[in-house]
């Protein structure tokens, strides 16, 4: 049983509707998921029937398909040559028809080619462990696909070797998840829904050897360990946090930009070369879980020590790249350190660089990591950041109509509408007072627009201007001509 | 489910400061580096 502060950090991680709430960020993701294929079906009217049934199955049929990474991989493919304007052929359409979809047998594409099968962790999430494909599915298009997609992952390193586990390397595994799931039943459970491949590999590069990585979209959903770090379940449930938690912010952002400026390059006092504004976010999201991980780990139950060991004895998660400023001059050696530093980099000095939610997103994880380390600062910079108002251009007096096709997917229970913009091929998410204004507009004239806006929230009516030119932008309204 | 029609949302909306939409960005979904050994660069 951890301590009441380290029960309310886990929750405060672990349950935020936008940034931590696994089911949440799974369904938003599920709400993407089936009006991107309503889309694609209109696009590719061939595959259009194998659309439409997958995109009405229940979640629990459609989750694996959705978390399969070369069908993932290939459906955000397909979005994105929609975005870009580009006449490709549908890959996932060719993937997707290669699959019985009526196999019912709870298991995505590229797991179903596995022998044996094997699911680590089966009552917390889809996850499955590439073991072998079996011979008989070997030449087929998708398992081709997927060695495409892992040889891809590697490219950038020397000696990269898939290892097949056996049965103690898959119960290592668990051990591991199990672990992890019990120590932080909130934020470290909450990482299993986002992980669908496990695979086992060893590789190196002038930087040293593999722990493990995550796959984004090249590979998604996907995670590789080096087997030897299996041996010791607390150094699993680490990577396991730590690679889930990446993929967990893949699906976040898949639902809402935290980044609007990518153009940011920020110095790292223990790395010599400067990294993203976005690298940056990942590595805070995962330091200040560390920072919950490593002081939960050192209050460990007995109950917990006895079935899976003594935990680590060092915060250190890392050494300082030689020649770095932190090698010379010490320091930034623990998770607080540095996500003290990131943290402060990212609101202070490149704040207006994120999106509103991306600065949610810094607050959360400072505030969160602050309570048990305090040297991190949870109060910097937290008013906003200076800039001009934007202009906000006085509403159209003949009103406003919806861009045809309309293509939404409401969530209530989230108060957010998914609306896609047809002319710009790109997901909105409004929240309830844009989905109101949206609805609203339907060829009435301004007057009565502002009535009805009136009636429905008693809101200032600046309200109805800035939504009306956010919608504009977003290419989801026009005004009424002719 | 998707819909071709935009019902109202069933909820008040007095209690929000202001219309929000939001989207992704491409930029945002390529991968994160590899975790490397202690002494590595990546991390």
């Amino acid at each position: 049983m951890l301590s009441p502060l380290y029960t309310q950090i886990d929750r405060t991680l672990g349950a935020d509707p936008h940034f931590g709430a696994a089911d949440a960020i799974e369904a938003r993701n599920i709400a993407r998921y089936r009006l991107g294929l309503t889309v694609l079906a209109r696009r590719f009217p061939d595959a259009a029937d194998r659309f439409e049934r997958l995109g009405k199955a229940d979640d629990a049929v459609l989750r694996p398909f959705l978390y399969d990474p070369v069908l993932r991989n290939a459906f955000e493919d397909d979005l994105l040559a929609l975005e870009n304007h580009r006449d490709d052929p549908s890959e996932f359409a060719a993937h997707l028809a290669e699959v019985d979809l009526d196999a019912e047998d709870g298991l995505g594409p590229c797991e179903r080619l596995m022998t044996p099968r094997r699911r680590p962790w089966a009552s917390r999430g889809v996850g499955w462990v590439w073991t072998e494909v079996g011979p008989e599915s070997a030449g087929r298009p998708l398992a081709r696909r997927l060695e495409e997609l892992k040889d891809g992952t590697f490219a950038d390193m020397r000696g990269a070797r898939r290892i097949s586990p056996d049965e103690e390397l898959v119960a290592g595994l668990s051990r591991g998840a199990e672990l992890l799931a019990e120590l932080l039943p909130y934020a470290g459970a909450g990482v299993f829904p986002h992980i669908s491949l496990v695979g086992l590999a060893r590789a190196e590069s002038d930087d040293g050897e593999l722990y493990s990585l995550s796959g984004g979209d090249p590979l998604p959903s996907a995670l590789f360990i080096a087997p030897e770090h299996l041996r010791d379940p607390w150094m699993t449930a680490e990577i396991l946090l730590h690679e889930g938690l990446h993929l967990k912010q893949f699906d976040v952002l898949r639902t809402g930009s935290l980044v609007a400026d990518p153009g940011h390059e920020i110095e790292i006092p223990w790395r010599l070369t400067p990294w993203s504004l976005t690298r940056v976010l990942a590595a805070l999201h995962v330091y200040a879980h560390m920072v919950l991980f490593f002081a939960a780990a050192g209050e460990a139950p007995a109950e917990l020590r006895e079935r899976f060991g003594e935990p680590p004895v060092t915060e250190d998660v890392g050494v300082p790249t030689p020649g770095s400023r932190a090698a010379v001059e010490g320091g930034y050696t623990t998770s607080a350190e540095r996500a003290a530093y990131l943290g402060q980099q990212a609101l202070e000095v490149h704040g207006g660089a994120l999106t509103p939610a991306g600065r949610r997103f810094v607050e959360w994880l400072m505030d969160a990591a602050a309570s048990l380390a305090p040297s991190v600062r949870a109060n910097v910079a937290r008013e906003p950041v200076p800039s001009s108002a934007p202009h906000v251009p006085q509403p159209d007096p003949r009103g406003y109509r919806k861009i045809e096709p309309v293509a939404v997917c409401p969530l209530p229970e989230q108060g957010q509408l998914l609306a896609f913009a047809p002319d710009t091929a790109k997901f909105h998410w409004l929240n309830r007072h844009a989905w109101m204004i949206y609805a609203l507009c339907d060829g009435r004239e301004l007057a009565a627009l502002q009535e009805q806006y009136a009636q429905h929230t008693g809101s200032d009516p600046a309200g109805l201007a800035s939504g009306l030119a956010g919608l504009v932008a977003a290419g989801l309204v026009e005004p009424v001509v002719g | 489910m998707p819909s071709q029609t935009v019902e109202m949302p069933q909820m008040r909306v007095a209690d929000e400061s202001a219309p929000s939409i939001t989207t992704d960005a491409q930029y945002e979904r390529a991968w994160v580096p590899p975790y490397l050994a202690p002494g590595g660069a990546a991390k």
